[in-house]
């Protein structure tokens, strides 16, 4: 697989498998992104055919980045869900409601994973969206604070302190419904 | 990331994402590259990407700025502009420079394509120099509209440079004459409307730096943006409006004291807020003072204020205000009367800003109408229901 960097210059050329590759490389990593911010599979399905059908118009009117394309297509998604939030296209109170519990484990472990994991959801759910997103993209993505800052168009004293606030949010949430007893 | 272990283990629950449905991501990647194979045949060549367009946060692409050498980054800049001018007429850049005016962010684009467009013409100077001029009066028409006064002054002082140089290469004729009689007088007229007077625009001296000559802003940039690479924060090239930054700031240093010391004063009851705990990366890299010394303002605002989590709009309060806070402390400098704007526009909010306790009366104040979450009974805080 080539460098990243010459893999976005043959892909404003409109290479085909260099497109292919971006879309390999970081197609799952957004799908997870969208998931864990929305907690609804067809949404971030939704979210990440329009964030690479977005990143292709990009191109093919001269523009997109030109470095740092995971920062890029996490904006361009993260923007789209914030579109979705704020024009309240859905219930909210629909998002994380599948369960998450993939493992397969004896019944009884299952029934208390999985409502603890609810409760985890529903904290999650209950965190404004500037929060969740820096949780889900420090947390579970592992992102520096600069490429938050980068991808969230936020300046880096900002993300610090959501992240901080987000983290006292999640455990008040959790504390109050009683998780981890 | 610093935290709760028990919190660590609850969020691990949601570590593992459901998988993606197979078949769904199959069609969907065929769906990108027949769309990518649709748009093929309409590609436009790449423009000099800006980031953050129109916006206060303007920054200059990197490249050529960060190359390395003197000359190869004279060298590149001569191509950066030849480049952007090659493409001019598809380039979206140059579309929105020709739309910007002075003031805007792309307007010394807008004015260095002009100078090197003059330079480029052969014979052609008068005709060139007679749109330009004429441009900038259309510019100052739709600043006058807007009110955008102090962008007048600019448009005038670039008015006076284009007359001086269109001066000089008419040919002295009764049309000439009178082309300038014609500008001026609409000049002057856009002069009377102006609230303040101006008294050196004659002399052109202010607001003269979108206007330098095509090498000078080229040479003088890269140092400041330069330096910015390594660090983590965007800082805008603001050259137009440098002016007007002191203006704003300059706050009597007495009303800005108290209310600095109301805040420490807050602040006895709740433990001293800890920076480094919050795992807020002032040890991470070579970050500027000035940095953590804004985090620690967001330490202190944090303690003063924590938000209650079921209470969504007061969160979103804070984060509006901390975000503008860091915006305005484009504070790098971390001056006298960058700290003074900060401690009273902080004040000003503290005023506003309402600790958000659920059953607190005052929450009412701020608009907040019935939360939209269910009220689980289950929940301590959940006051709604009863009182």
């Amino acid at each position: 697989m080539s460098e990243p960097a010459q893999l976005l210059i043959a892909a404003k050329q409109f290479d085909e498998s260099a497109l292919s590759q971006i879309y390999d490389l970081y197609s799952h990593d957004l799908f997870r992104y969208a998931m864990r911010t929305l907690g609804h599979r067809q949404l971030a399905e939704e979210c990440v055919g329009e964030t690479f059908s977005k990143f292709l118009h990009a191109l093919q009117r001269g523009k997109g980045p030109n470095s740092n394309l995971r920062a890029y297509l996490y904006r361009v998604a993260h923007n789209w869900m914030t579109d979705q939030f704020r024009s309240k296209r859905f219930d909210e109170s629909e998002l994380f409601e599948e369960s998450w519990v993939v493992k397969d484990l004896g019944l009884s472990e299952k029934v208390d994973d999985e409502r603890e994991e609810a409760q985890v959801r529903w904290a999650i759910s209950k965190l404004t969206p500037d929060q969740r997103q820096v949780l889900i993209l420090k947390f579970y993505e592992g992102w520096s604070n600069k490429d938050v800052a980068e991808a969230l168009e936020k300046p880096l004293g900002a993300v610090k302190s959501l992240q901080h606030r987000a983290l006292a949010s999640m455990q008040r949430l959790l504390v109050k419904t009683g998780e981890g007893a | 990331m610093d935290m709760d272990k028990e919190l660590e283990n609850a969020l691990n629950l949601l570590k593992e994402v459901p998988q993606r449905d197979e078949k769904t991501a199959v069609n969907a990647k065929a769906a990108f590259l027949k769309e990518a194979a649709q748009l093929k045949p309409f590609v436009q060549q790449q423009s000099v990407p800006q980031k953050g367009l129109g916006g206060w946060r303007f920054r200059l692409p990197s490249w050529p700025f960060n190359v390395e050498s003197n000359v190869s980054r004279r060298v590149a800049m001569g191509l950066a502009v030849f480049v952007l001018l090659f493409f001019a007429s598809t380039s979206g850049v140059m579309y929105a420079a020709g739309q910007s005016l002075p003031g805007d962010a792309l307007y010394p684009v807008k004015r260095q394509t002009e100078s090197v467009r003059l330079a480029l013409s052969v014979n052609n100077d008068e005709k060139l120099l007679t749109s330009f001029i004429e441009i900038r009066l259309d510019e100052m028409d739709e600043l006058a509209s807007l009110m955008r006064y102090e962008d007048v002054k600019t448009a005038v002082n670039d008015y006076n440079t284009l007359k001086s140089e269109y001066l000089t290469v008419a040919k002295e004729s009764e049309q000439a004459e009178a082309a300038i009689e014609t500008w001026q007088h609409e000049v002057d007229l856009f002069i009377e409307e102006l609230p303040e007077p101006i008294e050196s625009i004659e002399s052109g001296s202010d607001g003269d730096e979108p206007d330098s000559e095509v090498p000078t802003p080229i040479d003088e940039t890269p140092e400041p943006v330069e330096s910015e690479e390594p660090e983590t924060d965007d800082e805008p090239i603001e050259e137009p409006e440098d002016g007007e930054e002191p203006e704003e700031t300059a706050v009597p240093p007495e009303s800005s004291e108290p209310e600095a010391d109301e805040i420490i004063e807050d602040e006895d009851e709740l433990p001293a807020p800890d920076c480094d705990a919050l795992d807020n990366g002032c040890d991470e890299e070579p970050v500027p003072e000035t940095v953590c010394e804004v985090d620690e303002l967001l330490c202190e605002f944090e303690a003063d204020f924590s938000c209650d989590p079921l209470e969504p709009q007061c969160m979103d309060l804070v984060e509006e205000l901390l975000n503008e806070l860091d915006g305005e402390s484009v504070c790098d400098e971390f001056d006298e009367a960058c700290e003074q704007f900060i401690d009273e526009w902080l004040g000003e909010q503290l005023d506003d800003f309402v600790d958000c306790d659920v059953e607190s009366a005052d929450c009412d104040d701020l608009g907040a109408s019935e939360p939209d979450f269910d009220c689980d009974p289950s929940l301590e805080d959940c006051g709604f229901d009863d009182e």
